[in-house]
């Protein structure tokens, strides 16, 4: 179920999947409450240079999968110099008027921070989903945040449903197709087939779910409430040294922007 | 603490994996949606995708509504979370997002004390678990600096589009129900609450 893990034994690939999650949430967090554009730049030129430099990923597999996402940034460009607050801007220079509709610089770069900082958090979240694999991540969780081990091999079940449920739903289209039903149309037309493939998909789903959890049970899973494991997870050197690299690029990079005035005010200081 | 950690130890690994794969079910049923969605947010904005989004409350709320069961819909949630964390490239972004989507969609469900499920109660808890989970996006999407009547649309529409999809799982869950693969209330509440 790894559908974007590029298994190349690089050195973020080698790490506990738990230390990119540490290094990323502070940085995600800081990012998230940024209000120009400049920090969100930074972000994406770091997240890039660790997929591409410690995680070796190849530039044309991460082009495939950034570049789409680039799209959210178009709409966050195109609409929100329209909905801004017209106080916010009124004192930038007036690019275009249409109408009532008044474009301000202002309002653009409103719109473009506000895009390059959800495309920076996506970057982020990417450097994990590039180089970690689903099941570590999990044995990880379970292991050594002490994550109810229920909870964590569910999940490990659930991996295994996803391909399950998309090939079982394949079937219920191709037998909805033989009947003669078409797929064409508009949104109304799309939510009349998901209440038609909902609830076949969905009987079929508790059935084989009854069942896995008839087998789990039959092997002594959850009997007892402590667990070996075959596959340990370890916090070694080098994951605590890449989280404190990886801030301290991070703080470099804010301190540095603060230091040229680049940085802007954060969304709460904003809000006072 | 220790109340929460015998509720989750008295889960059987039957429940468990019955309720992530009601939800997983409803997630990979809506992916057409959510594609739709997007591409309709890129093309108008969020004043068309935000009410149109309703499905992100869908699974939960049909969750809740055929477990009935304290912690079911935060169960579902946080593994669909973790299932999505490494098959979607918004990775541990979307972690965070399905555990505010888990704590929006329980909380309705916590307040009625999972035992109310008429149409009213459904149409709030998708209502007030959209809004919610607006709410967590409010700054991130930097929203607060949006038009006050933006604000309002976009307010409304979390409402609207909210209240929708919880009817819709009412319907699904009746449809469902009818037949006979589940019972409703699937997982008795009472039994919950007297282990708890």
């Amino acid at each position: 179920m790894n559908l974007f893990y590029t298994d190349n034994n690089a050195f973020l690939q080698r790490l506990n999947p738990l230390s990119k999650v540490l290094a990323m949430l502070p940085v995600l967090t800081f990012v998230a409450l940024t209000t120009d554009p400049y920090a969100p730049i930074a972000t994406i030129v770091i997240a890039a240079l660790t997929i591409l430099v410690l995680g070796r990923v190849p530039l044309g597999r991460f082009l495939k999968i950034a570049a789409p996402m680039a799209l959210l940034m178009v709409g966050y460009l195109l609409f929100y110099p329209l909905i801004v607050r017209q106080e916010l801007v009124a004192h930038t220079p007036l690019v275009f008027e249409l109408g009532p509709l008044r474009v301000y610089q202002g309002g653009i770069r409103f719109g473009l921070a506000t895009g390059l900082r959800i495309y920076a958090l996506v970057l982020l979240s990417l450097m994990f989903t590039l180089t970690s694999d689903a099941s570590d991540f999990i044995r990880a969780l379970v292991q050594q945040w002490r994550l109810p081990y229920k909870i964590g091999y569910g999940a490990l079940a659930a991996f295994r449903f996803v391909p399950m449920l998309q090939s079982e739903l394949r079937v219920i289209q191709a037998a909805h197709k033989v009947r003669g039903i078409s797929d064409k149309g508009g949104l109304r037309a799309q939510l009349a087939r998901m209440r038609r493939y909902t609830i076949p998909l969905l009987a079929t789903a508790i059935r084989q779910a009854e069942r896995t959890a008839l087998a789990m049970d039959g092997r002594a899973f959850g009997a007892f409430e402590q667990r070996t494991y075959y596959r340990t997870m370890t916090f070694s050197r080098s994951d605590t040294l890449f989280i404190i690299l990886f801030w301290l690029v991070c703080f470099a990079a804010i301190y540095l922007l603060d230091y040229f005035g680049l940085l802007g005010s954060l969304v709460f200081l904003q809000m006072q | 603490m220790n109340r929460l950690k015998r509720t989750l130890a008295s889960w059987t690994t039957r429940e468990l994996l019955v309720t992530v794969v009601i939800a997983l079910a409803i997630g990979i049923v809506s992916i057409p949606l959510r594609l739709a969605t997007s591409a309709l947010g890129i093309t108008f904005g969020p004043l068309v995708s935000v009410p149109l989004s309703s499905y992100v409350v869908l699974g939960g709320c049909f969750v809740a509504y055929v477990i009935r069961r304290p912690l079911a819909v935060s169960l579902s949630q946080i593994i669909v979370g973790l299932v999505l964390s490494v098959t979607m490239p918004a990775g541990i972004f979307l972690i965070v997002l399905y555990i505010i989507h888990a704590i929006a969609i329980e909380l309705p469900f916590a307040v009625t004390r999972y035992k109310r499920f008429g149409f009213g109660v459904m149409a709030a808890a998708g209502g007030i678990a959209r809004l919610l989970i607006l709410a967590a996006a409010w700054l991130a999407a930097g929203l607060q600096n949006s038009a006050v009547l933006v604000q309002v649309g976009l307010v409304l529409g979390a409402l609207v589009g909210g209240a929708i999809g919880g009817v819709l799982a009412k319907l699904l869950g009746d449809a469902l129900a009818k037949t006979g693969v589940v019972s409703l209330g699937l997982f008795d509440v009472e039994d919950e609450m007297e282990t708890a």
